[in-house]
Formats: C-alpha cells, structure tokens, sequence
C-alpha cells in the first residue's frame, strides 16, 4: 500500500547531517588542499585514485546492488535503512567527488595531458562530458530526493506515499549514475594504461 | 484525504527542472573551457553559455519568490547550510584554477560558473525538501 503512513514510533531522532562526519569531512579537504598546494605528485595521485575508487564503487554498488534490493523492500523498511544509510551518504559523495575532481584536474595538469594535441585528448574530453551527466543526475535529481527523503523521515508522521516516489528516483538516478560509472571504468583505464 | 499528498500535486514552478537546465549550462561551459587547454576558449561562447544559465536561474527564483502557499521557513533552513557546503566546494575549486595561474579572463568566466553552480543545487535541494513539508 502506498500511501501507507509509516508508524510513528518508527520516527526516530536522527541528524540528517552528522555532527561528527563533518569533522571528517573537514580534515579530508584540508588535506585535499594541502596536497594541491604542494603540488605533490603521490599526494594528488592518491586523493585522485581514492576518490574516484571510491566514488565509482559505491556507485556501481547502490545502482547495481542495493538499488534494486531497496526497491523490493516494503516502505518501512526503505525507511529504516535510509535513516541509517542516506546521512554518511549526504557526507560522503560530496567529499569523494570534490577529492576525484580537484585532485584529477591536477593530476592531468602534471603530466601534461590537459593539452589539446595530447594523443587521448577526446577520451580526456569523453571523461568530462561523463563526469557532468553524473553531476546533473547527482545533483539534480539523487541529491535532493535524498534530502528531501530525510526530512520526511524527521516528521512525526512521515507519509509512505512521498518516502516512496522520491525512493524511486532516488533508486532510478543511483542505475543511470551506475552504469555512467562504466564508461569511467573503461575511459580511465584507457588513459592510465597509454 | 492525503494532504502531505496534495501538497507535492499542486501548481508549483518547474524549479526543479530549471536548475538542471541552469546547471547544464555552466557545466557545458566549465567542459569546453577545459577541454581547450592550453589554448584560449572562443570565449563568445563560454559567455554566452554563462549568461543563458544566470538567466534561467534568475527567471527560476523569481517564479519561486510569487509562490505563497509555501514552507519558505523550511527552504531558507536547508538553503542556508547547502549554500555554506557549496561554497567551500567551489571555493576548492577555485583555489586549484587559481593556484593553476589559469589566464584573468578564463578565471573569471570559470568563476562565475562555479558561483552559479554554487547557487543551482542548493536552491534545488532547498525545493524539492520544502515542496513536501
């Protein structure tokens, strides 16, 4: 049933943005700053590599892998997990996407490959055009269905209905974003291996 | 009768949708000034692109600002802290191009790109929570 009105005892008193995360958060960015600044070759490697590991995995995991298990689950339960799941996610992406972007651009600076005449140039190009499908999928549509999604979930009586649709999108945006991160898999190990 | 229902069915603005639009603007902008390093971009276009996004985020927020049946306590609250989280991105960002010793000209146009990027999601964000309160 739909538009079933989840239980308010099931309502409980999360933070939609965790207090202790941001910390995290924090000190990843100083530390993403730090190695711009010193324009050290591992150091941008290494938030290049981590970052983007980590944001195509966990990508191709929620559209792939949990996606689908949310969209078979009943409402209450897609409630429950997004209590839990969507706060660190709010956190999260943000940071590995900053950390892939900023630390890559660099990277590509370095070693010279931002040139026009380099010879993978339209793989480079191929790479920002998916980079920015993902961004508008991410941002425009997963992004606030995910917020919006937490706020229903902070009210006393949350409604089934609302959790569900903005699932949905939330479900749907997590495939395309997915399978998008294929053709990272196949552009990056394209370049890193010429 | 679902009211919390009601609430997302009624006539509310395509805020959602021109965000994106916005958004895809500067985001094509920010995309061939990069991929035209080291030379300099046809900066007519990058311009162009620039001022089209600024125009339909300007035509958006005024379309919000007539709505009044509205939980605008809601939208400045989440508005408010993803305008600050969206800030220290760009402001990452920024710094990198910056730090690059990119060219006065293509630095401006990628700021104000950043700045209108900076400004597109959390209004976006800040609508799609506050349409369902």
């Amino acid at each position: 049933m739909t538009d079933t009105i989840i239980n308010s005892q099931q309502q409980s008193s999360f933070r939609i943005v965790p207090a202790a995360g941001l910390c995290v958060v924090g000190v990843v960015v100083a530390a993403l700053i730090v190695a711009v600044s010193t324009n050290s070759l591992w150091a941008i490697d290494f938030f290049h590599v981590v970052g983007g590991a980590t944001w195509t995995i966990l990508d191709l995991f929620l559209g792939f892998v949990i996606g689908p298990i949310l969209g078979k689950l009943s409402v209450s339960a897609r409630a429950e997990f997004t209590k839990k799941f969507m706060p660190k996610m709010l956190l999260i992406m943000p940071t590995v996407v900053l950390c892939t972007l900023a630390a890559g651009f660099q990277l590509a600076r370095h070693q010279d490959r931002l040139v026009a005449n380099y010879h993978l140039h339209l793989w480079l190009i191929a790479s920002y055009i998916v980079v920015a499908i993902m961004a508008l999928i991410a941002l425009g549509i997963l992004e606030p269905a995910n917020v919006a999604v937490l706020f229903e979930l902070k009210k006393p009586t949350p409604n089934g209905e609302v959790i569900a649709k903005l699932m949905k999108r939330f479900i749907y945006s997590a495939g395309a974003t997915g399978a998008m991160q294929i053709a990272t898999l196949v552009i990056m190990t394209r370049l890193a291996t010429s | 009768m679902n009211t919390d229902t009601n609430k997302t069915t009624r006539n509310l603005p395509p805020v959602n949708l021109l965000c994106v639009i916005s958004m895809a603007f500067v985001i094509g902008a920010g995309v061939y000034m990069v991929s035209e390093i080291p030379y300099a971009p046809n900066y007519a276009v990058v311009f162009s692109l620039v001022i089209v996004s600024l125009l339909v985020f300007l035509v958006n927020v005024a379309m919000l600002a007539k709505v009044s049946m509205f939980n605008w306590k809601v939208f400045f609250q989440v508005i408010r802290w993803t305008l600050v989280a969206y800030a220290v991105i760009s402001g990452v960002l920024i710094y990198v191009f910056v730090f690059d010793k990119m060219s006065s000209k293509s630095l401006s146009l990628l700021i104000a790109a950043l700045i209108l990027f900076a400004l597109n999601v959390p209004l976006n964000i800040a609508f799609t929570v506050a349409q369902y309160q």
